[in-house]
């Protein structure tokens, strides 16, 4: 088909979340003339639908009914706007644990890019420029109150949740994008930052193929979404291709431009689970941070935090339908929400399915799940020591509701199988894994593909394994300084052309 | 949709809160289970589609396979309408109780949609200039700007 709208830039990216925005944030600021093209909707200076059905509707990829395939599928939930899955998110920032950077360097060798003292420079300014700071007390609410009165009562490592919200008001509703624009994701912070320094934006610009002629990235091609047309466009960039679609979306988008080997291997996920508690007194989860405190455990190879959800999914979380369930429905600030979050070490694929979606293979380990079991053993026993009065611990085979500490060893020693669980993702990696040898990896020690020229990947995709944290502040700090080399390299090019 | 479907849909998704219970107990005809329902369809994959759509005619003729009476939800009274759809999501069946989960959750969004039962579910906090309840042990601070929560 022939292209309708066309453009050219240095440098092309396609996806505007945690990587790609980052990388235009960087490039631009380098001189180079960037033209990012998001998929999703363009909702910076638009009210966000008060009612999150239809917030969701439009901002979460597919309602997130996206899953993995099989028997038991597990929601993978991302992002589809300007901003990706940033622009949804809870705003919680951790940096990559040491012992992560580690082990990427000595079995993947990417010491090349993740030097410690270069990556500390990273983390330091971002953190400046997105506002980091720790939850402070007046945004606890009582959800986050609680957490931190169980692990103080049960001593256990709590601590507040560094966020890039520094202006939070505690509002709750995170998951609907935030409606004071406190929380600095990347559609209110790197995405208008690139822009001022001359970087074009096209939103609902969907890129279907990477153009490559001669062993080398020389754009893209895709369709724009203008209400009921779409228009097929060709986007030409002078310098580099950055792909960063999402761990789910740049393989599918790699594989459709020809390249396989390695593409969509080594997908990983760290994916939560919920315990809800009923407290006799008001807890209103609707005022605090979203996720404000946490509880670390990465020894144990988890980390708990606090959740608070829309009254639509805590209602629907609460036990039973009829009288039971209707009489808790006008209660519903009596309960708080806590998750666990276990770093899985399963491996899975990705690939494309029949209609272009992708197909995520991933079956959970017995020892992933095992540590499930005990960290949701653990929230309830939190819950307990909170005060609570019932505890909900959401798994199958199991009674739905516990009334009394002891019950938590039912918790501990149930014998479960993976249909017991409730598992959800969010944060997804490895499907286009970093690797300094080429038989290993997709993209080498700089983020550029192994096997084209002129092509770079810039998100979740390129870790090589789960951090067991929250990942967004390590992908941002990691594309910043690949794209610090690609623009060397680019400032390179220009010189000797 | 079709319309039996449609209808179906709503006899299933208003019988999770029938009216005349305690509690939330909504009029039925003030709350569009089928729009919200048909919104969450178009907004996901074509496989989830099918599942909410299965998920409907599963609990619609719940009755004829979980009781043996030969009739659709509808044919039941309201308590007994509840009664098998909290049969559905305590099932052994981990399908049936995860459709059922799925249509509970579309119910939902319906539900928390009207203005009253939102204020009926005390989830938000009870005045915007009062401020939220601190936890036990934590020094109450109020911030600066209105706590008003999800609108
Ligand atoms: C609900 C939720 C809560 C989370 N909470 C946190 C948190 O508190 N802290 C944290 O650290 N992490 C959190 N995460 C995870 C974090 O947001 C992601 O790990 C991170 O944003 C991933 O960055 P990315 O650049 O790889 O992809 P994304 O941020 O998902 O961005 C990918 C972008 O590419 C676009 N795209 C995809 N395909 C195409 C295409 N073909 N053409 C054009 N554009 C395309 C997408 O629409 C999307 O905007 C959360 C995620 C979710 C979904
Ligand atoms: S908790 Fe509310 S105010 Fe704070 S960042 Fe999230 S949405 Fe914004």
């Amino acid at each position: 088909m022939t292209p309708r709208w066309t453009d050219e830039a240095d440098v092309v990216v396609v996806g505007t979340g945690a990587g790609g925005a980052t990388a235009a944030r960087v490039l631009s600021e380098a001189g180079l003339e960037v033209l990012m093209l998001e998929e999703g909707p363009d909702l910076r200076g638009v009210e966000r639908p008060e009612q999150l059905l239809e917030a969701l509707a439009l901002t979460m990829r597919d309602f997130g009914s996206q899953t993995t395939a099989g028997p038991v599928p597990m929601p993978l939930l991302q992002g589809r706007l300007v901003g990706g899955s940033t622009a949804i998110n809870s705003g919680i920032v951790w940096r990559l644990p040491e012992d992560v950077r580690r082990d990427w360097v000595d079995r993947f060798g990417l010491g090349e890019l993740l030097e410690a003292r270069a990556l500390e420079r990273a983390f330091e300014r971002i953190e400046r420029e997105l506002e980091v700071t720790e939850t402070p007390l007046a945004l606890y609410g009582g959800n986050n109150g609680k957490m931190a009165e169980a692990a103080a009562r049960l001593g256990l490592p709590g601590k507040p949740i560094a966020r890039n919200a520094r202006r939070c008001e505690g509002r709750a509703r995170c998951l609907q994008g935030c409606p004071s624009r406190a929380r600095q994701s990347m559609d209110v912070s790197y995405v208008p930052r690139a822009i001022e320094m001359g970087a074009r934006l096209r939103a609902r610009a969907r890129v279907e193929r990477i153009v490559v002629r001669g062993g080398r990235a020389t754009g893209v091609r895709g369709t724009l979404d203008d209400g009921d047309r779409r228009v097929p466009f060709e986007a030409r960039a002078r310098r580099a291709v950055v792909v960063a679609a999402g761990a789910l979306h740049t393989p599918i988008l790699l594989r459709r431009s020809g390249l396989r080997r390695g593409v969509g291997d080594r997908f990983q996920a760290h994916p939560g689970s919920a315990v809800v508690g009923r407290f006799d007194e008001p807890v209103v989860m609707a005022f605090g941070a979203t996720q404000g405190y946490e509880v670390p455990l990465r020894e144990r190879g988890f980390k708990l935090e606090t959740l608070a959800l829309p009254p639509e999914m805590l209602a629907a979380r609460l036990p039973g339908a009829g009288a039971e369930w209707q009489r808790r429905l006008v209660e519903l600030d009596r309960y708080a929400q806590w998750c666990a979050q276990v770093r899985f070490r399963a491996l899975g694929t990705v690939r494309p399915g029949w209609s272009g979606r992708p197909v995520v293979r991933y079956v959970p380990t017995d020892d992933d799940l095992a540590r499930m079991q005990a960290a949701i053993a653990l929230l309830c026993e939190m819950m307990f020591a909170a005060g609570a009065t019932e505890v909900f611990p959401g798994l199958g085979g199991l009674p739905e509701v516990l009334d009394r500490p002891e019950q938590v060893r039912l918790v501990r020693e149930a014998r479960l199988s993976r249909r017991d669980f409730h598992l959800i993702a969010s944060h997804l990696f490895g499907t286009a894994c970093a690797h300094a040898d080429r038989a290993h990896g997709v993209v080498d020690a700089r983020l550029r593909a192994h096997d084209v020229e002129r092509l770079y990947v810039m998100d979740a995709s390129v870790f090589p394994t789960n951090l067991g944290v929250n990942p967004q502040h390590s992908i941002m700090a990691v594309v910043w300084l690949a794209a610090e080399r690609l623009a060397a390299d680019a400032g390179a090019m220009r010189a000797a052309a | 949709m079709l319309r039996f479907e449609r209808r179906w849909a709503h006899d299933v998704m208003s019988s999770f809160a029938p009216p005349g219970g305690p509690g939330l107990a909504p009029d039925p005809g003030r709350v569009d289970f089928v729009g919200a329902l048909r919104t969450q369809m178009r907004a996901s994959t074509p496989l989830a589609a099918l599942g909410l759509r299965l998920a409907v005619w599963m609990a619609a003729l719940a009755p004829l396979w979980t009781l043996g009476r030969l009739r659709t939800i509808r044919g039941l009274r309201p308590a007994e309408r509840a009664a098998v759809l909290a049969r559905l999501l305590r099932s052994r069946l981990y399908l049936v109780r995860e459709l059922t989960l799925f249509l509970k959750l579309a119910a939902c969004f319906a539900l928390f949609r009207v203005p009253e039962l939102r204020a009926q579910s005390h989830y938000d906090p009870a005045q915007a200039d009062e401020g939220p309840p601190a936890a036990s042990g934590v020094r109450r601070r109020l911030p600066v700007v209105a706590t008003g929560g999800a609108p």
